[in-house]
């Protein structure tokens, strides 16, 4: 009776393992995104860093022209940007698209940045956590000087997103999976810590558990002496803080240093 | 032993019916009914049955002649040697009102939650040798009586200056605590007496051998001096709040503390008393873990180590859920990914101190005062090792030092984290198996009469 109640117990932890892993992996495929039938976005290079020979901005373009069919494309490069990345490419973006679908890779020499920003359909597949993605794994090219390679490797895992297939994250799931196994450990050791460690009684209820009293009469206050202390008095005054609110967009990105 | 004047049979404490019950007929009997004569009464010792452990030398002692095969206090299997002895006579005695099955149900109700306790401990078999000890307490009375002055000031803003104005507060105090208890037997931890309590003190009865029918007790070897202290300062604490939050003082700040009623503190009397303990002893290997059930409230006080593979299993479980949590909702950044796990180090790191220093505290044993008076002092060199500790602060220096340096490759980052995690998967193990040698004791080593932890 009792070995078959371990079996039963065996059999319902693997079960749930397998639905588990059965869960996980539906959620890890991604879903593709429904491509337009004739290309009717626009394609645009503007290296003004001048990252890129003739020949390479050709063959960029080809890949990007790939991309068109799912929204606008855009590569650009810049020299010089006193502001951040992320705010130079969100404005480049809605001065070049507006509101429609697209994407624009940033490659910002100044601050040495890597910036993918995409907004409407695209940015449902390309979103913040995958530009991080992307630009984690092209950073390198970048860094080497390498810049036509980082660019077509942006574009080409972009379209494999948009393709449904999957992207190359291999650090993501080690250091998820890292991250799990010690958080799942931390956990459980709170709980065995909160479940089974009895407290002491406190005083109260020692007091109502045995015979006692306290009887204090006769209370007096009665005055001894009085001290006085310097203690100016702070003039200083806090000032106001005001806020004001910029324009509402709706799309998104990340990059990374190189 | 007791015997039943109708039939001749064995009487036992009738917990339901507070009465002696014949275990053959039936019949009822009053507790001081089967006293032999008030001379009994006044006399300061008793005739008891004394068993002792020949593994542990731990002694519990009873007025029956008949004991189970088993030790509660070190877990072994084994007859125990038996002699008779002459026992001090203690004054007071809360008999017990829960019974076995009350005690079972307690029990099992506690240990619901308790996911990761090893399955023995939730067999039925196990939980059916639950010992119904009487437990000696030194029950104290003290006194606070007399005049009282304490310093006291009211300060206040006028201009650029602070004015306080001094005074001195005076009353008369007249305060009695009689009942607070301190367990007398150095077998009996004080981590376990101390949460088992409060016991209500208003229950207890003048002490005759005849609750003793039935269940076993513990000798009282702790003098009553132990603990005087510890409960004087606490009837003073209780005191001086109570006159610095009166209704007349209220509004003064007390420039003093409680000492301040030491001239008046008096202790008036120390009385042995009996009180109820279900007792039962979980042993693995060379570490024991305790049971013990309040036999007069039903407050359950547990020593819950934990089953490895249980919890393994569990955590592992558990991950896959925070796996999934994580793919969905988070995409590391190096930095933050970093920063999470040198969180979680620092976090677990403080707990691996802290489990750390309290081991150290259980094992001096810093923490018994009844059992530092016969000093069972043990090694605790094995149990408090820092390395893995070292290991994981020196992870996070690392982990500081990149964050520091700030390089543009990722693998830094991931490398320290990677290293980090690792560690703290290991320190957190480490943990895991402290948190069970705290949940658990080394096995008694008592002086009545030798014994060898190794046996």
């Amino acid at each position: 009776m009792h070995k078959s109640l371990c079996h039963e117990k065996i059999c319902q932890l693997i079960l749930l393992g397998f639905l588990a892993g059965i869960f996980l992996i539906c959620l890890l495929l991604p879903l593709p995104v429904k491509a337009e039938e004739t290309s009717v976005y626009e394609v645009l290079i503007e290296d003004d860093a001048q990252l890129l020979s003739a020949s390479e901005e050709k063959d960029l373009r080809a890949i990007m022209t790939e991309l068109s069919v799912y929204g606008n494309v855009a590569f650009k490069s810049i020299q010089h940007n006193p502001g951040s990345t992320s705010s130079y490419i969100s404005n480049y973006y809605y001065n070049t698209f507006g509101s429609q679908s697209g994407t624009v890779f940033l490659i910002d020499m100044d601050n040495r940045y890597l910036w993918i920003y995409s907004d409407g359909a695209m940015y449902e597949v390309i979103t913040d956590s995958y530009a991080d993605t992307i630009t984690d794994n092209v950073y390198r090219y970048a860094s080497s000087g390498d810049y036509y390679k980082c660019a077509s490797e942006v574009f080409r895992q972009e379209l494999s997103r948009l393709k449904g297939q999957q992207i190359s994250q291999p650090m993501k799931y080690i250091c998820n999976g890292l991250l799990a196994v010690t958080l799942a450990l931390l956990l459980n050791y709170f709980i065995v810590l909160f479940l089974s460690r009895s407290r002491k009684p406190s005083r109260d209820e020692l007091m109502a558990n045995i015979k006692n009293y306290c009887l204090f009469d006769g209370a007096r206050a009665n005055f001894v002496n009085q001290t006085r202390k310097y203690s100016p008095q702070s003039s200083g005054s806090s000032g106001g803080h005001s806020g004001g609110g910029g324009g509402h967009h709706s799309g998104g990105g990340g990059g990374h240093r190189f | 032993m007791y015997q039943c004047r109708s039939c001749g049979g064995r009487l036992r404490f009738d917990i339901p019916s507070q009465q002696l019950k014949c275990e053959y007929c039936g019949t009822l009997y009053d507790p001081y009914s089967v006293e032999d004569g008030p001379a009994a009464t006044e006399q300061s010792f008793y005739d008891v049955t004394v068993f002792s452990c020949p593994q542990c030398g731990g002694e519990i002692y009873s007025t029956d002649v008949t004991a189970a095969g088993f030790c509660s206090f070190c877990g072994a299997s084994t007859i125990l040697n038996r002699r008779l002895s002459k026992e001090q006579r203690p004054v007071e005695v809360i008999p017990f009102s829960q019974t076995k099955e009350d005690c079972k149900k307690a029990y099992s109700d506690a240990l619901k939650h308790a996911f990761f306790a090893p399955k023995e401990l939730k067999d039925e078999t196990y939980i059916d040798g639950f010992r119904g000890i009487y437990m000696p307490y030194w029950v104290y009375h003290f006194t606070q009586k007399g005049p009282v002055s304490i310093p006291a000031s009211v300060s206040y803003r006028r201009g650029d200056y602070i004015i306080t104005d001094h005074y001195r507060l005076t009353g008369n105090l007249d305060a009695s605590y009689d009942g607070l208890s301190y367990d007398a037997s150095s077998s009996f931890a004080d981590n376990i007496s101390e949460r088992i309590a409060p016991y209500n003190i208003f229950e207890s009865k003048p002490f005759t051998p005849s609750y003793l029918s039935g269940f076993y007790a513990d000798l009282s070897d702790v003098p009553p001096y132990v603990y005087s202290k510890t409960l004087k300062e606490t009837t003073q604490k209780e005191s001086f709040e109570k006159i610095c939050s009166s209704r007349e003082f209220g509004k003064y700040t007390i420039n003093s503390t409680r000492s301040c009623l030491n001239d008046i503190s008096q202790q008036e009397s120390v009385k042995l008393t009996m009180f109820p303990v279900w007792f039962l002893s979980y042993r693995k290997k060379d570490r024991i873990a305790y049971a013990t059930v309040n036999g007069q409230t039903g407050k359950v006080v547990l020593d819950i180590p934990v089953d490895l593979f249980k919890f393994s299993l569990g955590s592992f479980f558990l991950a896959m859920i925070i796996f999934v949590l994580l793919n969905l909702f988070f995409t590391p950044k190096p930095m933050v990914t970093l920063l999470i796990s040198s969180v979680i180090a620092i976090i677990t790191t403080i707990f691996y101190f802290i489990e750390m220093k309290n081991i150290r505290k259980r094992e001096t044993l810093e923490d018994d005062k009844g059992a530092q008076i016969h000093r069972r002092f043990r090694s605790s060199s094995t149990h408090t090792s820092q390395l893995p500790a070292i290991l994981s602060i020196l992870s996070v220096i690392g982990a500081i030092a990149v964050f520091i340096i700030n390089p543009v490759s990722d693998l830094y980052y991931y490398g320290a984290c990677v290293c980090l995690l690792v560690i703290e998967f290991f320190l957190l193990l480490e943990l895991v198996g402290k948190y069970n040698i705290l949940s658990t004791r080394p096995l008694p080593q008592f002086n009545h009469k030798g014994g060898d932890d190794r046996a």
